[in-house]
């Protein structure tokens, strides 16, 4: 009479597991934009509340204006450059002070006027210079 | 010796391993990709010939400054004295951060200048220039 019911075991087909990971895979690769930071790198000189002048050798300032006009040359020589100028010029100088045993450095001056895409391509043309040495006049 | 004859070998691959490596991929993209957490302010960033690409994404803080002179730190509007603090906190947190400057090409030197003070006030000094290759 009592009739022994046997139990069937759950079982599931899992064979179409890696298609569906792999479809999965594909799309996020597929749909992820992988977004890169791009950017002229600079460190500021530290904090100093006096700041005494000290002489140094070598130093080739850069001036830019309100009107965002560019003076560059040694101190009491500047002269008005065009932004696209500068690379030219600073690479002379360069040539010109590393020929008397010393090594350049770039003093940049800005007005709080100026726009600040000319401060950047300011940048880009002294890299482009090859030129590592940067300080930042305030 | 001679008799043995072999048998034609059935061209197949074991795709046993298959849901392994795929399983190994997905983890490994989970594990190394870094979502965007803040959305920042809208800025036209200038574009220059020596644009390096950055890394150590996990450093970078950025830092947005739009032509009406807003600065915003993780999506927040500050004034440059409050960045100062929230950079100076940032620092202490992970003493490797560069911040990344993303200031609209149309901005005044002025900003810039007072930004830059700032992070110099933190000793936050080393920043990225954000910019595009041309």
């Amino acid at each position: 009479m009592l009739k022994k019911t046997e139990r069937k075991v759950g079982e599931f087909n899992a064979s179409s597991m890696a298609d569906i990971t792999f479809l999965l895979l594909v799309f996020f690769l597929v749909t992820t934009t992988v977004s890169t930071d791009k950017g002229i790198k600079f460190v500021l000189p530290q904090k100093a509340d006096d700041t005494t002048p000290t002489k140094v050798k070598g130093v080739v300032n850069i001036f830019l204006n309100d009107d965002n006009q560019v003076l560059l040359g040694k101190k009491g020589k500047e002269e008005e450059v065009s932004i696209q100028q500068i690379k030219n010029q600073l690479t002379l100088l360069d040539r010109e002070i590393s020929a008397q045993g010393d090594s350049i450095i770039v003093s940049i001056k800005v007005t709080p006027g100026s726009t600040y895409k000319n401060y950047v391509e300011i940048l880009d043309q002294i890299k482009n210079a090859k030129i590592d040495r940067i300080s930042l006049a305030q | 010796m001679i008799g043995t004859t072999k048998k034609p070998s059935q061209g197949q691959i074991s795709t046993a391993s298959m849901p392994d490596i795929i399983f190994m991929l997905l983890i490994f993209f989970m594990t190394t990709t870094v979502f965007v957490e803040y959305r920042g302010l809208p800025v036209k960033i200038p574009s220059t010939e020596n644009a390096q690409k950055i890394e150590g994404k996990r450093n970078l803080t950025y830092c947005f400054v739009d032509t009406s002179e807003r600065v915003s730190v993780d999506d927040k509007l500050l004034s440059p004295k409050e960045v100062t603090s929230i950079m100076y906190l940032k620092r202490t947190n992970n003493p490797r951060i560069v911040v990344s400057l993303k200031i609209d090409e149309n901005c005044k030197n002025d900003i810039v200048d007072k930004v830059q003070r700032a992070l110099q006030e933190a000793d936050a000094r080393r920043i990225v220039y954000a910019t595009k290759t041309k």
